[in-house]
């Protein structure tokens, strides 16, 4: 187990530099002056570029303004670049915390950190709904092969996976928030009441998996040889599923919510773009919008890794729950 | 069954050992002409037993009809659009106006608009922001969805093919080096990645979206392929041909390719499905296909203002595309279900 976790931690690194160049690179090796571009047809005095170019240090080859801005080369004297305003000379870089600044001059880690938190409780909501429901419907499927719960389940999961998120979220908000009146059509204040709904439209994609996979996992484990001998030895039914066959029939489900986070994140966009809640992923889509290239950056760079971090996690778990894994 | 190939060519000459008699010319002639039926069968039987084994499933399924009905027509939809154009008049008393054009007398936010522009027995799926027949619209936005479902898949596939195969069948630093640049871009999620490269690019058209969808979703498939071909090369089959002499690449293509595809195929019919509501979702960002293109997401995306006012402006396109994407997902669900033996 011990050296698992040590060669997983290893390839953990190279990932990291790996997935974090390949965003920066897509946001900063375009060609065409981005301070420029900020500035539209009007010119920039030559001092204002000095500094700006100076402070996002773009006057630099590719890798050196990477390097910089992850934080394994150390910053210029002059570039201020910690978030609490004191002019660094040392390294200030993502790994030491420091996401920079945006073309606005706001602290990136500012603007994470109001966007945050909403997000997460969004996110927690959507995951507690899709794993309590997700799983219920996928035992309750799974036990009956061909009952009408069986079926019922297949057939909407695959609805709920083919409809879209954004028309699920509209259509969320046209029946329960418009003609019904149940929920709030806006959540800005990010408030529990007002994010039930939007919860339930960024869990449903996922849940729909849950209840699948769940489904099939416990169908080819209840006919594997360990449970025919807890039946056999006489346990009672509730046992025999309980603690045998669904334990280890969570074992993908469980690997399957790592890989979910990202698509989350990917949802969040787009939820929270519908009922306007001031979260992550209205705060990366603003700056997307706005061409703001250290916040999308920032932001992205960070989901990366807590999506990274997520899946090593879940890696872990996995190697724990199910042995096999360690001797591969 | 038909699964066993190494014994029943043995077992045919047997039985015809047993019953036949008579002269030994004709006893010749007829096994000479059994024994090249038996190696036409076989070699019939090899290649499609899976197939119609298979296929015996799944005509017998409902899922799989309905599901092959809606993907054939949308398949007609997005190639032919005329073929559900023809007989439709959107605007039969001003017959200057062609099918796909769009009168702002007729749009929602014209409150003369006949019906309020809302659907009609002329104008069946009612009429959008600048007064264009919806129907006309959503019969025209399969085309962009479908393609770059179909596109993207493609190329997923055939980087899958190479690569997946290459890296599963060699192994070494050629496996290490592509399993660890997979590894790099399975940590960026498909969509965040592909919205972030979109924003960037200037010229936003059906190949732009296809190209970033393919760089962003490729690394499953090739990760599929490579699993199937580790587990495929070290089959008694492959084993055996080699033996007899054959190179790597004729063991490739002949043996671990045609035995390990099967799952690649269902996948693939799944991820066709996936890649359109990605596409529909990076259009109604706005970092997708832009106008004047037609495409459902871009249709959803234009209307978001009106949408809690004018329902149809969801409903239609928001039902074309789950449509398309239930169709895709019900023919990976039947396929795995009548190709995955486990699962019996």
């Amino acid at each position: 187990m011990f050296r698992y976790i040590i060669r997983r931690l290893l390839q953990f690194i190279p990932v990291f530099f790996g997935a974090t160049f390949l965003i920066f690179a897509m946001v900063f090796a375009v060609p065409g002056d981005p301070i420029q571009a900020l500035a539209g047809d009007k010119p920039v005095p030559p001092q204002v570029l000095a500094v700006l170019n100076d402070r996002y240090n773009l006057e630099d080859p590719l890798l050196l303004q990477y390097g910089k801005y992850i934080g394994v080369v150390p910053q210029d004297p002059t570039a201020r670049q910690t978030a609490a305003g004191e002019p660094s000379d040392g390294f200030a870089g993502v790994i030491q915390g420091e996401f920079g600044f945006s073309f606005s001059q706001r602290p990136v880690s500012d603007i994470m950190a109001t966007a945050i938190p909403k997000t997460a409780k969004l996110g927690a909501m959507a995951f507690l709904f899709e794993i309590i429901l997700g799983i219920s419907a996928g035992v309750l499927a799974g036990l009956r092969k061909g009952s009408f719960a069986d079926n019922f389940v297949l057939v909407s999961t695959l609805a709920v996976v083919a409809i879209p998120v954004f028309v699920l979220g509209y259509a969320g908000q046209l029946i329960f928030g418009v003609q019904l009146g149940w929920a709030p059509v806006n959540a800005a204040k990010a408030g529990f009441g007002e994010l039930i709904l939007p919860a339930i439209v960024l869990g449903a994609l996922s849940l729909a998996y849950i209840a699948r996979l769940t489904r099939t996992s416990l169908n080819e484990n209840l006919r594997a040889d360990y449970v025919k001998t807890a039946t056999a030895k006489g346990l009672p039914r509730t046992r025999v599923i309980g603690r045998h066959t669904l334990r280890n029939s969570l074992i993908p489900v469980i690997t399957f919510l790592g890989i979910d986070l990202g698509a989350l994140m990917g949802g969040a966009i787009i939820t929270e773009g519908i009922f306007n809640i001031p979260g992550i992923g209205r705060a990366v889509f603003q700056g997307i919008l706005q061409s703001d290239g250290p916040v999308v950056v920032g932001i992205t760079t960070f989901l990366v890794l807590l999506f990274m971090i997520s899946n090593l996690f879940v890696d872990l778990m996995y190697a724990w729950l199910d042995p096999r894994i360690r001797y591969e | 069954m038909s699964d066993n190939l190494d014994t029943r060519p043995g077992q045919d000459t047997d039985d015809g050992d047993d019953t036949r008699t008579g002269s030994s010319d004709n006893v010749l002639k007829v096994r000479d002409n059994e024994l090249a039926d038996a190696a036409n069968a076989e070699a019939v039987g090899a290649r499609t037993s899976l197939w119609t084994d298979g296929w015996r499933i799944l005509k017998h399924n409902p899922m799989f009809w309905l599901s092959a009905f809606i993907i054939v027509a949308m398949a007609v939809m997005a190639i032919f659009p005329t073929a559900y154009l023809w007989f439709y008049e959107p605007f039969p008393d001003n017959a200057v106006l062609p099918k796909t054009a769009c009168s702002l007398s007729t749009s929602i936010n014209n409150p003369n608009a006949p019906n309020l522009a809302r659907p009609t027995g002329t104008n069946w799926f009612g009429f959008d922001l600048q007064g264009c027949d919806m129907y006309v619209r959503t019969i025209l936005g399969a085309r962009i969805s479908i393609f770059i479902g179909v596109i993207v898949t493609t190329f997923a596939v055939i980087i899958a093919l190479i690569f997946g195969t290459l890296a599963g069948y060699y192994g070494k630093w050629f496996d290490t080096l592509i399993s660890r640049l997979t590894d790099v871009w399975f940590a960026i999620p498909t969509i965040l990645g592909a919205i972030v490269l979109l924003s960037v690019l200037q010229d936003k058209n059906l190949w732009t979206v296809a190209f970033v969808l393919t760089i962003f979703g490729w690394p499953s498939m090739l990760r599929l392929m490579r699993s199937q071909v580790i587990a495929g090369k070290e089959e008694d089959y492959v084993t055996a041909s080699r033996s007899l002499g054959a190179n790597d690449l004729r063991l490739m293509v002949k043996h671990i390719i045609p035995n390990g595809i099967t799952p690649v195929i269902v996948y693939a019919t799944i991820f066709i499905g996936s890649i359109i509501t990605a596409e529909a979702a990076l259009s109604f960002l706005g970092v997708g296909v832009s106008l004047p293109a037609i495409s459902w997401g871009l249709m959803i995306s234009q209307a978001q203002d009106r949408i809690l006012q004018v329902p149809h402006l969801l409903f239609f396109p928001g039902m074309a595309l789950a449509i398309t994407v239930f169709g895709f997902l019900v023919m990976g669900d039947v396929l795995r279900d009548a190709f995955d033996p486990k699962g019996r």
